[in-house]
């Protein structure tokens, strides 16, 4: 349901020539793995979490919730003029607080069009290769209000100036991080450390709906009607 | 019977969605409708954590199976107490009902769109209303989190 929701308004796969990767051709796969970790990105989710984002701090706080692996993914927020918007996934190794070209994971650019906007997601480093496709954002769709403050009349940028993930946010991130972890043990595949806990059950990963046993379900908001002879009197008035 | 005398009445936000017992998937013959005012629900697609919203008006509707296909509508059902079903517009449900409710950050139907209809904001509507495409169900995660899933959410 997912990738009907996020390709519903998809405009066409963004894939460009294929020179220089490491395997010698482009991916679009939704999981890449890397060399380094061995651990994978889910890149429909880090998708979602971008329309979904209301900021920065809860853009930062999604990514690490979806990535499986150890480190902490700090992100880069930087504003153009034309309401384009360019966010960098990356590993601070050296704790500067800046985005260094071999710390890159991956960068997310929005660019502004007549209806609205269009995303794309760019894999970086031990992720070279990956290109999302390229999604479309109009007004209407579900979106956090990182995205969808740019269809405000009174929209301004707020990181002409780059916001970047302070060395001092990472440790409450991995806290918050593990807290999820402990809370949600049926929606991670792996151990921190990358490894595979093996599947529950079918070889699929938990839907949550009746293996991951941390959902209950309620009620669905439709009635079975199929087949009848008579239908009710419609109220008008 | 005039739209505006349904029974659509207050009622516990877990009563109104089904969430008092624990079941592993949501119960398809649920015919129960009302509204609640809830703090926090998530809105989600599948299994996704999807987005929070605060302060939100939760209006539980269901639509038929059977129901007219209308590119901008949905035609609701409600099973009366001790009488026949009847059907309504939502579009003219929600022009009548939501001034009489609460005013809330945000509108939610929890209500399934069989036909993908693509919504019309209701005259006087003040907040932004929440919709969901296809099935919406509801759920509740770890026996707190209440969260409502469709194939897709829209906004009006």
């Amino acid at each position: 349901m997912l990738s009907k929701m996020l390709f519903a308004a998809a405009l066409s796969v963004g894939l460009v020539g294929a020179v220089g990767c490491d395997n010698g051709r482009e991916s679009t796969d939704r999981w890449a793995t890397t060399e380094n970790t061995n651990v994978k990105i889910d890149w429909d989710k880090v998708n979602e979490a971008y329309k979904l984002a209301d900021g920065p701090e809860d853009l930062e706080k999604r990514i690490n919730e979806i990535y499986e692996g150890d480190e902490i993914i700090s992100i880069a927020v930087h504003d153009q003029e034309d309401k384009s918007q360019i966010v960098t996934g990356f590993f601070d190794k050296n704790t500067d607080g800046k985005v260094d070209e071999p710390e890159k994971i991956f960068t997310i650019k929005r660019v502004p069009t007549d209806g609205g906007a269009t995303v794309q997601t760019t894999g970086h480093g031990a992720y070279y290769g990956y290109h999302s496709p390229v999604l479309s954002i109009m007004t209407g769709m579900m979106m956090g209000h990182m995205l969808s403050s740019m269809f405000m009349p009174s929209y301004v940028p707020m990181y002409r100036q780059p916001y970047t993930t302070p060395a001092s946010r990472v440790s409450s991130l991995g806290s918050q991080r593990a807290n999820h972890r402990a809370a949600n043990p049926g929606k991670y595949s792996r151990s921190q450390s990358g490894r595979s806990y093996g599947s529950p059950s079918g070889g699929s990963r938990p839907t949550g709906r009746s293996g991951g046993g941390y959902r209950g379900g309620g009620g669905r908001f439709g009635l079975a009607r199929a087949g009848r002879a008579v239908k009710p009197q419609r109220l008008v008035a | 019977m005039k739209i505006a005398e349904l029974p659509f009445l207050e009622r516990p936000v877990l009563e109104l969605l089904n969430l008092q017992q624990h079941r592993d998937a949501p119960d398809r013959d649920y015919a129960g409708y009302g509204w609640a005012r809830v703090d926090r629900l998530w809105l989600a697609v599948g299994e996704e954590p999807g987005m929070r919203l605060d302060d939100a008006l939760v209006l539980a509707l269901h639509s038929a199976d059977d129901g007219e296909a209308i590119p901008d509508d949905v035609e609701l059902e409600f099973e009366l107490p001790g009488a026949a079903p009847v059907s309504v517009l939502a579009s003219a449900f929600l022009e009548r009902w939501l001034p009489k409710l609460p005013r809330a950050s945000a509108v939610v139907l929890a209500l399934c769109n069989p036909f993908d209809a693509v919504l019309r904001r209701p005259a006087g509507a003040d907040a932004t209303i929440h919709y969901g495409l296809g099935d919406v169900e509801s759920w509740r995660e770890d026996g707190e989190r209440i969260i409502l899933t469709a194939d897709a959410w829209r906004t009006v």
